[in-house]
C-alpha cells in the first residue's frame, strides 16, 4: 500500500485540526519540566525545595540560580523557570482570591494557573 | 554504616542485597572506599551511575547522556515486525509505547535539540516506513 507522507508537524497536531495527536517531544519536555518550576514555587515544604534552597539560597520566596557554580541540571531548570511563558501564566492571589480578611494579619498566599493558559500537547 | 543498614532492615522488614549494591563516594579517598566496600560485601560504584532507570551525575547537555534512551527506543523498534502492522496499528504503538518511553527522563532533564530531533526522526521512520532507515 502506498501511503502519502505528511509533515511531522501535522502528525503532532490535535485531531480536531486534522492531526493525529502524537506528542511533540520538545513541548512535552518543557511541559514536564515546567512542573518543576511550579512545584518549587508552590510546595516549599518539599524535600526538593529544602535541598535546593540549602544549596543555592532563597530570595523573596524564590530559589536563586547559583550562577556558574550551579549544576547543569539546576541551570537548565532555573533558566526555564525564568522564561517569559512561565512568568506570564502564573498569578499570585491573596486569601481565597476574592475576599481578603485583614483580621488576622496572615493571608495564605497561593499561586494558581490561569485557566487554559498552557496550550501544550500533554 | 553497616549498623545503620541493619537497623533499617530491622525497622522496615526490608532486606538490603549487598551483592547488588554499590558504594559511591563523593570526595572520599578510593582506598577507604574499597575497604568499606569489601567490608560491606558490595561493589564500588562510580559517577555517573543508573538509579531507578535514570542516569545520576551525568551531564544532560552531552549527547552521549541520552544514548541509553535512544537505544531503548531502537531495541523496542527492532523487536516489532513493523512492516506487517497497519498504519493505524503503528499509530497506536507510537502514541502508547514509543512516546511514553522517554517521559521519565524528560520529566527530569532538558533534552538538547539534537536529541529531540533524533527521537522524532526514529518515531517518524517507524510510523511512515515501518522501520529504521
Amino acid at each position: 500500500m502506498k501511503i502519502s507522507w505528511v509533515d511531522w508537524n501535522t502528525v503532532c497536531s490535535r485531531k480536531e485540526v486534522g492531526g493525529l495527536g502524537v506528542r511533540r517531544i520538545r513541548e512535552f519536555n518543557i511541559a514536564l519540566l515546567g512542573k518543576w518550576c511550579w512545584r518549587l514555587l508552590e510546595d516549599t515544604d518539599s524535600m526538593w525545595f529544602r535541598v535546593l534552597s540549602a544549596r543555592y539560597g532563597v530570595e523573596g520566596g524564590r530559589l536563586l540560580g547559583g550562577g556558574r557554580e550551579a549544576s547543569m541540571w539546576w541551570r537548565d531548570i532555573f533558566a526555564l523557570c525564568r522564561e517569559e511563558w512561565f512568568a506570564t501564566h502564573i498569578r499570585r492571589s491573596v486569601g481565597n482570591g476574592r475576599t481578603l480578611d485583614f483580621g488576622p494579619m496572615f493571608g495564605v498566599v497561593e499561586r494558581s494557573l490561569g485557566s487554559g493558559s498552557l496550550d501544550f500537547m500533554i | 554504616m553497616r549498623a545503620i543498614l541493619l537497623l533499617f532492615e530491622a525497622l522496615s522488614g526490608l532486606k538490603v542485597n549487598f551483592a547488588k549494591s554499590q558504594l559511591v563516594g563523593v570526595n572520599v579517598a578510593s582506598s577507604w572506599l574499597g575497604e568499606a566496600a569489601s567490608m560491606l560485601n558490595c561493589k564500588v560504584g562510580a559517577i555517573p551511575f543508573v538509579y531507578l532507570g535514570m542516569p545520576i551525575g551525568g551531564n544532560a547537555r552531552r549527547l552521549s547522556f541520552w544514548n541509553p534512551l535512544i537505544n531503548r527506543i531502537r531495541t523496542r523498534l527492532s523487536g516489532w515486525k513493523s512492516k506487517h502492522l497497519s498504519l493505524g496499528g503503528r499509530l497506536v504503538l507510537l502514541k502508547s509505547v514509543l512516546s511514553s518511553l522517554p517521559i521519565y527522563a524528560l520529566s527530569f532533564f532538558k533534552a538538547p535539540s539534537g536529541i529531540v530531533s533524533s527521537i522524532e526522526s526514529l518515531l517518524n521512520c517507524f510510523f511512515f516506513l515501518g522501520g529504521e532507515w
